[in-house]
């Protein structure tokens, strides 16, 4: 564990040196961060002027899932989305090798190696709508704090336990190279209350691939609408996921052919 | 002539060797109209002036604009400026950029076929009830509307593309460009939705004309005068910014360096 810890702690650094020694590109994917969270809350702002809530949720509620889905976007697209992207093209030409033979697990290694940090502001906008959401309903307390904690953390690793296992089919299908855009792209779903959606829908987005439980299902937990015992639904979900992606790399490991020499 | 169709068959081909792939971007291309028409359709109350019909239709409209319209060539082109791969372009006997107009209608037409067709049928079967089916005379102008509309993205490709001679951070300007179309333009949302001094300010761009003016005469949002003069102004756009377009990239590459033989 400590191996990891330590290992992983060198790429935060490695990222950190990159972002120092590029400070203008830094800056300016910083300024680009913000102008897209600044899109999103205002393309809901627009929808609220127009109706007066959707499916029951009007803006001041809304920006707490709202702020989840930002926090959770920070880790996809900051900590995951390089690693994840690469993972196709490793196995198309060959590189996976690479990781296999080193001395650590290789999902790990294939799933850390980089970081964006320019995605921090992300990070603290997703926190501050969260902040604010809690503060205007009146629901800042210690215990919804935690809530939002274990959330965040079962979200972010739900959201990679599942992503893991889609790119690791192109272990099968190796010419499928966007097989890494389809859960970053989807993750959208994730800010929309499933009462959108048609009851079948509804029962995907909730129980299969659980884009609800993403923000809408702490939102929940948080506004009173439903009992605190329900976090422990993503919790779950974390545990269990996490170990099949694990499971399921192992299982395609064992059919993988290398493409290198 | 014979080389540019020669261009727009290269395209072709390529597009038919990652055709495994366009699976994934079927599912991604449904996904945004999916969740906003069951948006627009599960809204009981009613929108000022828009009817729900009408708004599952933009966001039809808006996804074939899109697809017949849209120019990619800007983050690679710049790629190629700031590394210096840009000059065997320069030495082939072609136009350059032009020759990226039958490049993209090569990909278009394999596009259109494989991916746009198969998406229209999963679209217009789940929301069949909400389609409005436009009438040929209407079908026909916004046929018309994507020429001028066609022209306009590829000239802020262009204008976008330029920038990287400029900029070693030019990458992020791509961005801002899908800020704009997708704030502005009237991708995200449809104009009509916005309070009065926001459209004033999409008046002073030319994105309104990419998306929300073929995506409303789609969706019979616009009576006959309007038409016409929407028509006018966005030749207007194509026209200006088709020139605008080939001065920069000229004073760009006197600015342009590379190394190598």
């Amino acid at each position: 564990m400590k191996k990891y810890l330590k290992l992983y702690g060198h790429t935060f650094k490695l990222a950190l040196i990159k972002n120092m020694a590029y400070p203008q590109d830094f800056l300016v994917w910083t300024v680009v961060d913000i102008l897209w969270s600044v899109i999103n809350l205002v393309f809901f702002k627009i929808i609220l002027l127009a109706i007066p809530n959707i499916s029951g949720w009007t803006f001041d509620k809304l920006v707490i899932p709202l702020g989840f889905v930002q926090l959770l976007n920070a880790f996809i697209w900051g900590l995951m989305y390089g690693n994840m992207r690469e993972i196709p093209n490793d196995v198309n030409k060959g590189n996976l090798d690479l990781y296999l033979s080193k001395p650590a697990n290789a999902q790990f290694l294939l799933s850390t190696r980089g970081v964006g940090l320019s995605i921090l502001p992300s990070f603290f906008i997703g926190g501050f709508l969260i902040w604010y959401g809690l503060s205007i309903n009146h629901a800042l307390s210690f215990l919804n704090i935690i809530i939002v904690f274990v959330a965040t953390g079962s979200s972010v690793v739900i959201s990679y336990s599942l992503w893991f296992m889609m790119v690791t089919t192109s272990l099968w299908f190796s010419r499928l190279k966007n097989i890494a855009e389809v859960f970053p792209h989807s993750i959208d779903i994730a800010r929309y209350p499933v009462g959108i959606f048609h009851p079948f829908m509804r029962f995907i987005f909730t129980f299969i691939i659980p884009f609800a439980i993403f923000g809408f299902l702490p939102a929940d937990i948080i506004l009173n609408k439903v009992s605190p015992l329900f976090i422990f639904w993503p919790i779950s979900m974390a545990f269990v996921l996490l170990y099949l992606s694990h499971k399921f790399w192992n299982f395609a490991l064992r059919h993988y052919s290398s493409a290198s020499s | 002539m014979k080389k540019y169709l020669a261009i727009a068959k290269a395209e072709w081909l390529d597009a038919l060797q990652t055709r495994g792939e366009i699976f994934i971007w079927l599912f991604l291309e449904t996904l945004p109209i999916f969740v906003m028409g069951s948006l627009w359709s599960t809204n009981k109350s009613s929108i000022p002036d828009f009817s729900t019909s009408q708004l599952v239709t933009y966001y039809v409209a808006i996804l074939i604009t899109s697809r017949l319209t849209a120019h990619y060539f800007d983050e690679g082109l710049q790629k190629e400026i700031r590394e210096g791969t840009l000059s065997k372009f320069l030495v082939k006997p072609i136009k350059f950029p032009l020759a990226n107009i039958p490049q993209n209608l090569g990909g278009k037409a394999f596009n259109t076929l494989f991916l746009l067709a198969p998406v229209l049928v999963i679209i217009i079967s789940i929301f069949r009830n909400q389609l409005i089916i436009p009438s040929p005379q209407i079908l026909f102008l916004f046929l018309v509307s994507l020429i001028p509309a066609f022209f306009i993205q590829y000239s802020v490709s262009v204008l976008v593309s330029s920038v990287a001679f400029y900029w070693e951070q030019s990458n992020s300007i791509v961005h801002i460009k899908w800020m704009m179309e997708s704030m502005i333009g009237g991708y995200l949302l449809p104009l009509s939705l916005y309070p009065n001094w926001a459209r004033v300010i999409t008046d002073f761009f030319p994105f309104k004309y990419v998306y929300f003016v073929p995506a409303a005469i789609f969706a019979q949002r616009l009576s006959l005068p309007e038409i016409s003069l929407n028509l006018l102004y966005s030749v207007l756009w194509a026209v200006v910014l088709f020139f605008i377009g080939d001065v920069v990239w000229k004073n760009g590459l006197r600015e342009y360096s590379s190394v190598g033989g």
